[in-house]
């Protein structure tokens, strides 16, 4: 089975220190609404069990588009699911990843050196972000993306901290590479 | 006279079961593939699975009992007026 090593190509000296997702709370809407599409089939069958339903012709027809659309919900919730699932941040000892899923065909991995962050920011948003600890956290950079953001994160201010050591430790490990170099 | 059968509807319905049962598969090869399948992803996986199969063993045995050959006659030309 494939590992996560494989996918961002990990080093032999590389470290992941964190994988990073949306925090579960931001999924619990999709789980709402996926419900109440759920729901939609039983309560027209029991609205309409005398009516179109008891009809030798439509009714079966009916209960087919019934049938068919709830298969296409449930479709439709596990592409949501892995749509959350597979947005990924990892940070290792080394470098950021971020690994975005869009829909079933489309993924972007983009990656970023630790040196090359420049500044990190973390912020939590409204009465949820400030009570389940989950906000954005920003980190502007000298490459050639200029901003890596972690929407929705659990801990932002922890994650900002911890980046910001991590860049500093890798900072000073090449440091002290390029003095054992001189 | 144009008309339409059962049989007609529970075939569109098998192809529909197929493209679905196809998009379930491209969700778990992306959760194979980016090694990403573990306890949770595996747990939704399989109960969607589950509720997908139940889903259409249940419509199936539903249909298994009906008799797919009658038909619905959507435009019968005889009752057409001459005039029109």
């Amino acid at each position: 089975m494939h590992h996560l090593s494989e996918t961002i190509h990990q080093e032999a000296n590389e470290r992941i220190k964190l994988l990073l997702r949306r925090h579960p709370i931001t999924f619990i809407p999709k789980i709402l609404l996926v419900l109440i599409l759920l729901a939609i089939p039983p309560v027209f069958g029991t609205l309409f069990e005398q009516g179109l339903l008891a009809d030798p012709f439509w009714g079966p027809i009916l209960v087919l588009l019934g049938s068919g659309y709830t298969l296409l919900i449930l479709t439709f919730f596990h592409a949501l699911f892995v749509d959350y699932y597979l947005d990924v941040w990892v940070v290792t000892n080394d470098r950021i990843i971020d690994i975005h899923q869009a829909g079933l065909f489309k993924r972007t991995v983009a990656e970023l050196d630790l040196k090359q962050v420049q500044d990190v920011t973390s912020k939590t948003v409204g009465i949820f972000g400030t009570f389940f600890d989950f906000g954005t956290v920003s980190i502007q950079t000298a490459g050639a993306k200029e901003k890596f953001e972690f929407q929705n994160i659990p801990k932002p201010h922890f994650i900002r901290s911890k980046i910001l050591k991590l860049a500093e430790l890798d900072a000073r490990e090449d440091a002290a590479e390029a003095k054992g170099w001189l | 006279m144009f008309s339409l059968s059962l049989s007609f509807f529970v075939i569109l319905y098998a192809i529909f079961v197929v493209l679905t049962l196809v998009f379930a598969a491209i969700n778990i090869y992306h959760l194979v593939s980016t090694g990403m399948l573990n306890l949770l992803s595996f747990s939704i996986s399989g109960l969607v699975a589950l509720l997908m199969f139940a889903v259409i063993a249940t419509t199936g045995i539903y249909v298994s009992a009906l008799d797919t050959t009658q038909t619905f006659t959507l435009f019968d030309s005889a009752s057409v007026p001459i005039g029109f």
